[in-house]
């Protein structure tokens, strides 16, 4: 070990204290974002195409009983948009932020078809508010005395928040060195001629040679930003290349709130003075009647306990370990997709696919196929034809509709699929004489996935 | 420090502008952008070579049905009778060029759905005559009126010259097909032909994208499901006969699966209703892109199978009702052969041409 670094100093870094400004604009901001998606949610129609008209939902192994709640699913949403503001305005802050982080959780469980890896980044980021001091000044909890602005808090807080949001920016940035990306800059060669109808850059995004930029770009900032956010003297260029990406990004996909959060996970980063300044202004605006009540004491300091220090340390453990999952399968990651979801794979893939079943009667030997639309929603069924857990889950709902149906247990499911990977032509995806009735669900390794005739090298 | 607060001003402004920015939900589409291939240009040629000539044809066969409908009303001849039965034939032919293109008024209209739900409910049919209460305009009306019950009202054994309130039903049918299928003619010879052009862009209901959907759509459910799969028993485990088309016609519904199945070949292909030009269509556009599939373009593998499926439906009997039972096999091998264009044009064709399948538009990431 290098003179001086111990288990004392490494303490003594994380315990020293900084500003508690940029937690308190941190915890604000993500209330209101999430309680804005919550809105956003009912104003589409989403809860109820998403999470009341399927008859079927696809749940994730373990939580199958995390289902819809019919109508109450409205309630959710409420629920979920109150305690996202109970965190904005630090009302009750511990009992919004854990309600905060079960209602979302709870959410997001509900049916896999609409898994995004930036509501899992959500899930933890609320996961982790819970245990942090950030209501401890300018809340309903904490009062809104000027002089909270002045508390601090200990590194080890921020530290978590810090290296949640260069993980996710790094792994994503690793998942992208892969011959598909950085060699044939797909699937960005055939996702950005889509938007040839943006005013200005439209006319250019058919260009080949864009896509090579923007794929080497986009690897190059994913790698890069965390340690450009990590150092003072390149956070300006660093946070100047946060917000261009995420602008370019929200402008050509449908991406939803991912860049507003990805931008003010990277705002923690930023000399406490600037959010000190930022709230001072908002003080400023702010009626002066809130600031009459609990006059506290400007030098209060909140310190992590070393559970917390200890506890999160191995949550950040877990998530730099788990996202390598995927080398204990056999095969093309990208093709197969075990332990694809939460590793911060994003936007790596244009994926799709046509997938049939035929339900047979093993008594009889009549056998049919079956019409997915019957059971499940457009959405569903364009995620179901290319993720192969979601077959088998398939599979087994319909042997069950069907031993319902026939009162004996004979019932055998066959798929048969056909699968597009970035812009390569179709290719049968699935071994059609497998009885899908008879595999489990699980981590075990789908045998019945054919292999893929192609190889992408790299991560 | 004075270099770090201006650094922070600046990128206060950067962040208030990537706010702003991203506020922007939907960027507007511009037709007017300069795009390589021209996608106003497909856009005209489908509507104006094709879909308007199409709606056209069958207006003007629906007309002449009509007016033989009302000769044969009043004479309650035996030639006007077969008069009409001949106009059928042409009429709900020139249906299935249309068929396709369930966009704007006909999507509007429901047209489909208030033309060809088959199989006809007969027993409905016949005790809905019998009250002469009845509302065209209902959903709940879809199988008791369009081409399957004036297929059983003008070829069932029912003695149509002796049934004055069926006559008089045979009417309304006509009549209500003639209203709609004109509306949707009308609307496409009136503005809705500008707003189809013009709606160039890449959004999920801009018109390339929506009618890409209806085409693929059409092809999987209605020519590839409906006309072979469902009769021949896919779904069902045995052949369900009285599901086919032109049930009691008889030894028409392969003539007007060939007639959709062309209608579809032509459409990829870029070949006029007039047959006579040829325009820019998906086989076009998928060139451009140089897409490729084992070795050959991708356009060509589409429209041999397409040849492939004509090839092989030509071993049925004209009837596929009775295919559905004595052809068992034959019918399920041109359901295979047929659903091999399905994933061609579903998965490959709609990756490569970044086509959106109309579905909850939520977010990605």
């Amino acid at each position: 070990m290098p003179m001086g670094i111990n288990k004392q100093t490494i303490r003594n870094f994380g315990n020293q204290q900084l500003p508690i400004a940029p937690l308190l604009v941190f915890r604000f901001v993500f209330g209101m974002v999430i309680a804005y998606g919550m809105a956003r949610f009912w104003y589409f129609d989403w809860i109820t195409k998403l999470y009341i008209e399927p008859q079927f939902h696809f749940s994730y192994l373990g939580f199958e009983w995390v289902k819809p709640l019919g109508d109450w699913t409205y309630l959710l949403f409420v629920l979920c948009a109150l305690s996202a503001l109970g965190v904005a305005f630090g009302l009750w802050y511990r009992l919004s932020a854990s309600l905060l982080f079960v209602s979302f959780t709870y959410i997001e469980l509900m049916d896999k078809t609409t898994y995004l890896n930036h509501y899992y980044f959500v899930s933890m980021v609320a996961f982790i508010l819970i245990f942090l001091p950030a209501a401890k000044a300018l809340s309903f909890d904490a009062g809104w005395s000027k002089e909270g602005i002045e508390r601090k808090v200990s590194r080890s807080y921020y530290l978590v928040l810090w290296a949640l949001v260069s993980l996710v920016y790094f792994y994503a940035g690793l998942a992208k060195l892969n011959s598909d990306w950085l060699l044939d800059a797909q699937p960005l060669k055939l996702w950005l001629p889509g938007s040839y109808d943006l005013p200005l850059i439209g006319p250019w995004l058919e260009k080949e040679w864009l896509a090579y930029c923007f794929s080497w770009a986009g690897a190059a900032f994913d790698l890069s930003v965390p340690f450009l956010l990590w150092f003072r003297k390149s956070r300006p260029l660093a946070l100047l290349f946060v917000v261009i990406f995420h602008i370019l990004t929200r402008l050509l996909f449908p991406i939803g709130l991912f860049p507003f959060i990805m931008v003010l996970g990277a705002f923690t980063f930023l000399d406490p003075k600037f959010h000190q300044n930022l709230l001072q202004r908002f003080l400023k605006i702010a009626p002066k009647s809130l600031f009459k009540a609990k006059p506290i004491g400007p030098k209060m300091t909140f310190s992590s306990s070393s559970t917390f220090n200890v506890f999160f340390t191995l949550f950040i453990a877990f998530q730099l370990i788990w996202p390598w999952r995927y080398l204990l399968y056999p095969g093309e990651l990208f093709w197969h997709e075990q332990g694809f979801r939460f590793s911060w794979r994003v936007m790596l893939m244009e994926k799709a696919g046509y997938t049939s079943f035929r339900v047979k009667d093993a008594q009889s030997g009549r056998s049919f196929k079956i019409n997915n639309s019957d059971y499940l929603s457009a959405f569903q069924e364009k995620q179901m034809s290319f993720q192969p857990d979601f077959m088998l889950e398939f599979a087994h709902f319909l042997a069950e509709q069907y031993r319902l149906e026939w009162g004996h247990n004979h019932v055998e499911v066959y798929v048969e699929s056909y699968v597009a990977l970035n812009g390569r032509a179709s290719q049968p995806f699935t071994d059609r004489s497998v009885d899908l009735a008879k595999e489990e669900r699980g981590y075990s390794i789908k045998k019945w996935i054919l292999p893929f005739n192609d190889t992408i090298y790299g991560l | 420090m004075e270099s770090v607060m201006g650094g922070m001003r600046w990128i206060s402004l950067g962040l208030l502008l990537s706010l702003s920015l991203a506020c922007v939900e939907e960027p507007k589409p511009d037709s007017s952008i300069e795009d390589n291939f021209d996608r106003s240009a497909m856009l005209e040629f489908w509507a104006d070579e094709i879909i308007i000539p199409a709606y056209a044809n069958y207006v003007a066969e629906l007309e002449q049905f009509d007016s033989l409908n009302q000769r044969y009303q009043q004479s309650l001849s035996a030639i006007d009778l077969q008069a009409l039965q001949a106009q059928y034939d042409q009429a709900y032919q020139a249906w299935q060029w249309v068929s396709i293109y369930e966009i704007g008024p006909a999507e509007t209209a429901s047209l489909r759905n208030y033309t060809n739900v088959y199989p006809c409910d007969t027993s409905e049919l016949i005790s809905t005559v019998a009250s002469g209460n009845y509302n065209l305009g209902l959903p709940s009306t879809f199988d008791i009126q369009g081409w399957p019950a004036i297929d059983y009202l003008l070829f069932a054994p029912i003695d149509l010259s002796a049934k004055a309130n069926l006559r008089a039903y045979l009417q309304d049918l006509s009549q209500r097909l003639l209203t709609l299928s004109n509306g949707v003619l009308q609307a496409w010879q009136g503005s809705y032909r500008q707003d189809f052009i013009s709606n160039a862009g890449s959004s999920a209901d801009a018109s390339v994208n929506k009618l890409i959907n209806d085409f693929v759509y059409h092809y999987e459910k209605e020519l590839r499901a409906g006309k072979i799969g469902i009769p021949a028993g896919v779904f069902s485990g045995m052949p369900l006969a009285n599901r086919a088309e032109a049930l009691y016609r008889e030894d028409f519904s392969r003539s007007l699966f060939f007639e959709s199945l062309e209608a579809h070949r032509r459409f990829f292909g870029g070949i006029s209703f007039d047959s006579l030009s040829t325009g820019p269509s998906l086989n076009a556009y998928l060139d451009y892109l140089k897409i490729e599939n084992n070795n050959q373009l991708l356009s060509d593998a589409i429209e041999n199978q397409f040849l492939l499926v004509q090839q092989q439906a030509g071993v049925l009997d004209q009837d596929l009702s009775n295919a559905a039972v004595n052809q068992t096999a034959d019918m399920l091998q041109t359901f295979d052969v047929l659903q091999q264009n399905v994933i061609w044009l579903k998965v490959d064709m709609m990756q490569a041409l970044n086509v959106r399948v109309d579905y909850v538009d939520a977010d990605g990431d």
